[in-house]
This record gives C-alpha cells, structure tokens and sequence, in this order.
C-alpha cells in the first residue's frame, strides 16, 4: 500500500504519517505482523529527514500501533486495530479536564495547578 | 599465428558491439523519446530546451564515430605489426580499447546524473508518495543467482589460493588479486544498497518503472560479479596451462560479454514502450 504526504499542509509531515499509518490498520490495509519499511527507506522515498519518520515511529510505537524487532525491523503492533482507536491526545485533555475540574472545586488556584504540573512532568 | 587469427575478428566485435550497436540503440532511443514526447505535452521530462539534448546526442555520437575510427587503426597496427613480427598480442589492447570505448558511455551516465539532480531541483510538487512495504534483495534478485555470485566468488578465493600457493606476503600476486575481487564485490554491494534504498533519482518515475530499473542494475551487478570471478579463474587457468597466445581474445571476449549483460540488459528491462511516461506530463 501507498502513502501520500504533502509537505505544505499546515499538518506537520510527521502527524500526517501517523495519520495515514493509523487509518491503513484501522482500515484493514495494514494488518498485525506486516512488516514496515525501514526508516530510512520512507525517508528516502519521500525525500524528508530521516528523524522526521523516526519522530512518526516513535509516537506509532509509544501508541502500541507499531513495534521494532531490533534488527528484524519494524512491524504492525498485535493490537495495533485497538490501538489506533486510541486517540492519545483526547485522552489526556479529557483526564486532565476532570483533575483539573476535581482541584478547583476545593480552591487550587491556575499557577498553582500549573506549577503543580511542570513538576510532576519534570519528575517523570 | 593461429592465436592471433582468432583475435581480429573478436576485436572487430568488440568495436562493434561498443561504440556502433548500444551506441546507436542508445542514439535511437533518445530521438524516440524527443520526437514521441514533446516538451509542450511532456514538460517535467524535459529540463533544458529538446534543441539541448539533441547537440549532447550528437556529440555522443561523434565521440563513438572516432572510437570506431580509432578501433580499427590499432587493428590495422596489430595486423601490421603481427605480420613483420609473429609475436603475441598483449591482453592489454582489448582492455585498454574498452576503457576508450567506455568513456562516452560515462560521460553519458554522469549527464544523466546530473540531469536527473537538475529535474529534482526543479520538481515543485508538493505532494510525495511512498510504498509501506519494505524493499528487501530478494524482490530484485533471485536467492539462486545471489548464492551462485557467492560460490563463485569462493571458488576464485580457493582457486587463487592454489594457483600462488598459499603466498600471503602483502605485496604478492595472491593478495592483489583477493583485494580487488573483494573491492570490486563491495563495490557493487555499495550500488546496491543505493539502488535499493537511496533516494529515487527521477521524482517523477512510476513505481513500476522504477522497480524494472533497479531490478535491471542489481540483476546485471550480480552477473557482473558471477563472470568477473569465472574470468579471472579462467585467466588464470589460462596462464597455468601455457595457453597465453588466447588471452587477447578471451580480454576482449570478458568485456563484450560484461557489455551485454549490463548495458544490454538495462536496455532490454527499460522497453520504452511500456514505459510510463504520463507522469511527465503537466
């Protein structure tokens, strides 16, 4: 299957390939165990930064949509259809919306929840 | 001298074969491609005006008129120099013509490079497609013919072995000729790798098009390789057996053959006919 960027879309090329990534699993066109190509591979053939695909692997793999086998290379996640579905970004903004809702009922004020949150990323 | 007798009509193949036959199909193919193509209906295929390419053609073209020329005075000069002399003709003359012959076909190569380079620059389209499945050797090339380029490629290190008898000094035969066979192996593995995963030359050219031209060059590297170790055996064997008188011509006969099947087979695999060409269109 095929994947078609473009780069002068207001989405970065990065978000675009998890997009499409994402879609082709929830799709059927990528199924669990197909292998990808290599990073390198991709970023030649669509002649962006290797680091601009590796960030895209990244997120694919924190997401659980994709896996590296070390050598072997890069793979569809087994649960990688469940995993799409997931939209990491909704989730925190929905969980961070209740904690947020859940402090200020008992009077925390914005800096200290703001403070509060840089030191727990910080601490993690 | 018998030997001798063998060689001319080899030469003459040679020149041939080198500078009038692929030259003229190459020749032919261009002008196919300006006259079919225009640059009106057909602009991303074009990257200077039609008029540009047809004065490189001709200068390509006149470079192999003179190879030819200069082909058959050195075989007026061996024939002349065989009849007073009777001597051997050293392998050298073969190669060295073939170095000659092969010039404009660099230069042509190294245009097309610089051609393609231009035609990235100048590739304005915002949008780039990829295929998500990964490209492995074995999509190009068959296990069979890749294990046959390595058994011969361990039969020439045995055979060399044997023939210098195990003399490992550094500056000894045996070692020169492991070295280059092993640079030239690792050479081509380099081009390889760059076909199978380097950048696409033509931003332009249909997957499919693409896919028949690595498969051309990786197929026609691993022959190369499969022959250039069977050559130099052969050399060899050649030397061993006292059967010197032959090597001008089996030289000659090695670099047809190692014409044939890369420019050759590139020629064949990229049929201009069932080539895509509509991607260059506006």
């Amino acid at each position: 299957m095929n994947i078609e960027i473009d780069i002068e879309d207001s989405l970065p090329v990065f978000a675009q390939l998890i997009e499409q990534i994402k879609s082709a699993v929830l799709n059927n066109q990528l199924k669990a165990g197909d292998p990808l190509p290599s990073i390198r591979q991709l970023a030649n053939d669509l002649e962006v930064n290797n680091k601009t695909v590796a960030k895209a692997f990244k997120f694919l793999e924190r997401d659980g949509v994709i896996e590296t086998k070390g050598y072997r290379g890069t793979y569809i996640h087994p649960d990688a259809k469940i995993n799409s579905g997931i939209d990491i970004n909704a989730l925190i903004h929905t969980r961070l919306q209740a904690v947020v809702k859940e402090l200020k009922a008992v009077g925390a004020t914005d800096s200290e929840l703001r403070i509060a949150f840089k030191n727990i990323v910080n601490d993690n | 001298m018998y030997s001798n007798l063998i060689f001319y009509p080899i030469f003459i193949a040679q020149i041939w074969l080198i500078s009038i036959y692929y030259p003229s199909i190459i020749s032919s193919r261009v002008k196919h491609v300006l006259q079919n193509y225009p640059a009106d209906e057909y602009p991303k295929l074009y990257t200077h005006t039609p008029d540009y390419f047809v004065k490189r053609l001709a200068i390509f073209q006149f470079v192999n008129g003179v190879n030819s020329v200069l082909g058959l005075a050195i075989l007026l000069a061996v024939a002349y120099w065989d009849s007073q002399t009777e001597g051997k003709i050293s392998e050298a003359i073969p190669m060295a013509y073939y170095i000659i012959q092969m010039l404009p076909i660099a230069l042509l190569e190294l245009f097309t490079f610089k051609e393609l380079k231009l035609m990235r620059e100048q590739n304005d389209a915002s949008k780039r497609s990829a295929t998500l499945t990964p490209r492995k050797l074995t999509d190009y090339v068959s296990v069979s013919l890749l294990a046959s380029a390595f058994i011969c490629y361990l039969i020439f290190v045995v055979f060399v072995m044997f023939v210098y008898n195990f003399d490992f000094a550094i500056d000894g035969k045996l070692v020169m000729n492991l070295v280059s066979m092993t640079v030239m192996n690792l050479f081509f593995a380099g081009i390889i790798y760059w076909n199978l995963y380097g950048r696409k030359s033509d931003p332009h050219q249909a997957a499919e098009d693409r896919y028949k031209q690595v498969k051309a060059a990786i197929t026609g590297l691993v022959i190369v390789s499969i022959v250039s170790s069977l050559f130099l055996v052969a050399m060899l064997a050649i030397q061993n057996y006292d059967l010197r008188l032959l090597l001008p011509s089996f030289s000659s006969l090695f670099v047809q053959l190692g014409v044939i099947l890369t420019i050759g087979r590139a020629i064949k695999a990229m049929d201009l006919k069932s080539t895509n060409f509509d991607v260059y269109r506006k």
